[in-house]
């Protein structure tokens, strides 16, 4: 177990060094992925290694040439990671059209720091519209095509069934892990379990189901731990991996997290393709289902707070903790009315400015203290 | 010399129009027509043709900032956890409604400015924080609403999918709106009010074009205050009106070489929104410096700038291209090109960009403008900060800090 756990840790302390290494095995191109919903499947099924870009340490050099302070951190590390050439490792990049700094982001980087395979990928905001997925498709073509001639293979629907089939073994495993932790709060240290997700996003699939097989076996085997902490549902923080510092506060301040609706956690793995269908149309109608949850994505049959509820309810939690990345207007735009609903519900919120640069743990800690003593 | 902005009269009578404007909205439950509330560009010649009174959630914005009355509502919507940093347009909106909504408007000081809580909600995303400022709206107020998706358009190509993509949402739309109604589209109606937009479009054009002039008959200020026409009141003979007589005082300005700034020396160029609650001020300012803002994107390139778009045969198509087409659904080469074009048709002598702290769609990609266009034409650009509606969120002291080197520096190259 402390193979795969040390496996998990270093790959996700440092993401530059694991794509390196991959780089260095020289079998595959790489492809970076900006946060969230980019159909992965796609890129492996072409023999591409899609990797998640999420090094957001907040030391800034170039990015104020070309973006301003009030942009978010994802935003503006980008930004100048691109400029600083740290993509120079990569074979190719897509940018998802989560946000308008994301698209934002998209349009300078294809003047700033373009790349052999430069994919801005629209994400079909009208669920409730039956030609909202007939474009959709097309986009999911478009990204096959261009993925195609970098790789100089043809995806096929074998190939897609059989990338579909270790992404959604991946998924279940994924599942599975987070099911113990629910079952047995303390069992996975929240800051592993980010680790075990942000390294999910960094290495081929195959390899890290190997790891998680091992891990979930060990596991199992583990003597449950007594845990009379809070039990806490973490919440938001959208395309930012949450800061492992700040996981490690809020569970050495007597807290236990139990579950999560983070994209760097259960966002990530929830919904399976469906198998059966055809591959393109399967992929593209899971991007449906899973933009449900997402802050970005609009459903007018959704309701977040309901579905936050809902989740706190199955995971037995105390409390949320939504975890808002500094000007992230998506997350900033809904969390009024999920903050009312939760307190209608008499469900202990808090909001955190939380983002791997605002540093002073101090007063993070204060905050969370407090927090966890109104459940004394 | 006398250095105050020679106002273009006409704008005066945008103020009675959009007056009149809102007091129909106010007016509109007591008739029983159905009120909208629109956030982003929505087409709302549709609504015009169902005789829906619909209120654009920005312009309202807008009104209540440059009437001192955003205060009270972005302090409410703070009240109920709106981050400091979200659009401003977005905050005052949320504030204003939930007050309603709670049945709290006793202690604002202007409640009449106020319009109905709506029956339904429109949104078009082409900003995608106002497709998470619908969804909020929706949940809150608890109506039903309908999401115009907008794509991007990175080339022609993919220009064509979104016009398609856009004009089947289209079709989806009417019947929306044809079932709380209960009546049918009226589809000559809607060719008719097409055409009419044609026609204000059209005449409009041949306005902005007389901008070329030196010195220029108008500045963008007055420009701004004439987007209620091009927006809200479009499609209405009213608005034909107001772009004719605009035109002729704007020719006759041009006869008689009457300048918007009196000793004109600099031309320059206003990127992004307008500070709606500073128009006036910014007017002066620029004025006592003997510049005039002759050329934005927003007025250039937005609000059916182009009337070869416009097919009144084909309303759908006609309003898809003007969702997919303009400056803020293109990529950054199109910006440019833009602005490029802009200056050599204007002469302008350098760039003003302003980057509202919380409208940040068009924030990224100011400072890729400046340096192509100082590449380009070898003028000079400047990024000011501040806020389109939120006036905590301006300083005067550090515009001044920056615009007094900007204009320096334009000084000396007049010398040179």
């Amino acid at each position: 177990m402390q193979d795969s756990l040390n496996a998990f840790n270093e790959v996700a302390q440092r993401p530059q060094e694991a794509i390196s290494r991959q780089r260095n095995l020289g079998q595959k191109k790489i492809v970076g992925c900006v946060p969230m919903h980019v159909p992965e499947e796609i890129i492996d099924a072409a023999g591409v290694l899609p990797i998640t870009l999420q090094g957001y340490e907040g030391s800034l050099m170039r990015a104020d040439t070309r973006i301003q302070p009030f942009f978010c951190v994802v935003g503006r590390t980008l930004v100048d990671q691109g400029l600083r050439g740290s993509f120079s490792s990569l074979d190719g990049i897509v940018i998802p059209d989560t946000c308008h700094t994301i698209r934002g982001l998209a349009r300078i980087s294809r003047l700033d720091f373009p790349l052999p395979f430069h994919q801005l990928l629209w994400l079909a905001s009208n669920p409730d519209s039956a030609s909202s997925k007939v474009r959709m498709l097309k986009e999911a073509q478009d990204m096959k095509s261009g993925i195609e001639k970098l790789s100089g293979r043809r995806v096929t629907d074998d190939s897609l069934r059989r990338s579909i089939g270790i992404y959604n073994q991946h998924r279940r495993l994924l599942r599975e892990l987070y099911d113990l932790r629910r079952e047995t709060p303390g069992l996975v240290k929240a800051r592993d379990m980010a680790a075990v997700i942000a390294s999910s996003m960094l290495m081929p699939k195959e390899e890290h189901n190997r790891l998680l097989t091992a891990y979930l076996d060990h596991l199992r085997r583990t003597p449950p731990p007594q845990s009379s902490a809070v039990r806490l549902m973490l919440s938001g923080s959208l395309c930012c991996p949450p800061d492992p510092n700040l996981l490690e506060i809020v569970e050495n301040s007597g807290a236990v997290v139990v579950d999560d609706d983070l994209y760097f956690g259960s966002r990530y793995f929830a919904e399976d393709v469906n198998e059966d269908a055809r591959p393109m149309e399967a992929i593209v109608d899971r991007y449906f289902r899973i933009a449900t949850a997402c802050p970005t994505r609009h459903n007018s049959k959704y309701d977040p707070a309901a579905g936050l509820i809902d989740k706190v309810g199955r995971s037995q939690a105390q409390g949320v903790i939504s975890l808002l990345i500094h000007y992230c207007e998506p997350h900033s735009v809904m969390l009024p009315y999920v903050g009312m609903r939760l307190k209608e519900a008499g469900i202990p919120h808090l909001v955190l400015e939380a983002e791997p640069s605002i540093g002073a743990p101090g007063r993070l800690e204060t905050r969370i203290q407090a927090f966890l003593e109104t459940f004394a | 010399m006398d250095c105050k902005p020679n106002r273009v009269k006409t704008t005066a009578l945008v103020g009675d129009m959009v007056n009149e404007f809102y007091t129909n909205i106010r007016q509109a439950p007591a008739l029983g027509r159905p009120v909208a509330w629109c956030v982003g560009a929505t087409p709302f010649e549709l609504l015009l043709a169902m005789d829906i009174s619909y209120v654009h959630m920005e312009n309202y914005a807008a009104m209540l900032s440059a009437r001192r009355a955003e205060g009270e509502m972005t302090k409410a919507a703070e009240g109920i956890g709106f981050p400091l940093d979200v659009c401003s347009y977005c905050r005052i909106a949320h504030g204003g409604a939930l007050l309603q909504q709670a049945n709290q408007t006793g202690s604002l000081s202007r409640p009449e400015l106020l319009v109905p809580l709506p029956d339904f909600l429109v949104c078009s995303n082409q900003c995608q924080t106002q497709g998470n400022w619908y969804d909020s709206f929706r949940r809150f107020l608890n109506v039903p609403g309908f999401l115009l998706d907008v794509p991007p358009s990175h080339d022609d190509k993919q220009l064509a999918e979104n016009i398609a993509y856009v004009t089947d949402q289209l079709r989806e739309y009417v019947s929306f709106l044809e079932n709380p109604v209960g009546r049918r589209l009226d589809w000559e109606k809607l060719s008719n009010i097409m055409a009419l937009i044609k026609e204000g479009s059209q005449i409009k054009k041949e306005c902005y074009d007389l901008g070329r002039n030196i010195p220029s008959p108008m500045s963008e200020f007055d420009w701004f205050i004439s987007i209620a026409p091009a927006n809200i009141l479009r499609g209405r003979e009213k608005s034909v009106s107001y772009w004719k007589t605009l035109k002729s005082e704007l020719e006759a300005r041009v006869r008689n070489g009457v300048a918007a700034v009196p000793g004109e020396k600099y031309r320059l160029y206003w990127d992004h929104v307008a500070v709606w609650f500073k128009l006036r001020e910014l007017s002066e300012m620029f004025a006592s410096r003997q510049a005039c803002v002759v050329a934005s994107t927003y007025l250039a390139d937005a609000f059916y700038a182009e009337p070869d778009h416009i097919d009144p045969s084909d309303p759908l198509g006609s309003i898809a291209r003007e969702q997919c087409m303009g400056f803020s659904m293109r990529d950054l080469d199109y910006r440019i090109n833009l602005v490029s074009r802009l200056v050599e048709e204007r002469r302008l002598d350098g760039l003003i960009m302003f980057s509202s702290r919380t409208c940040r769609p068009f924030g990224i990609g100011q400072y890729d403008i400046v340096e192509a266009i100082q590449k380009r034409h070898n003028i000079p650009g400047i990024v000011l900060e501040g806020d389109h509606c939120d006036r905590t969120m301006h300083s005067d002291i550090e515009w001044n800090n920056q615009l007094e080197p900007f204009f320096e520096a334009l000084a000396s190259r007049k010398k040179g």
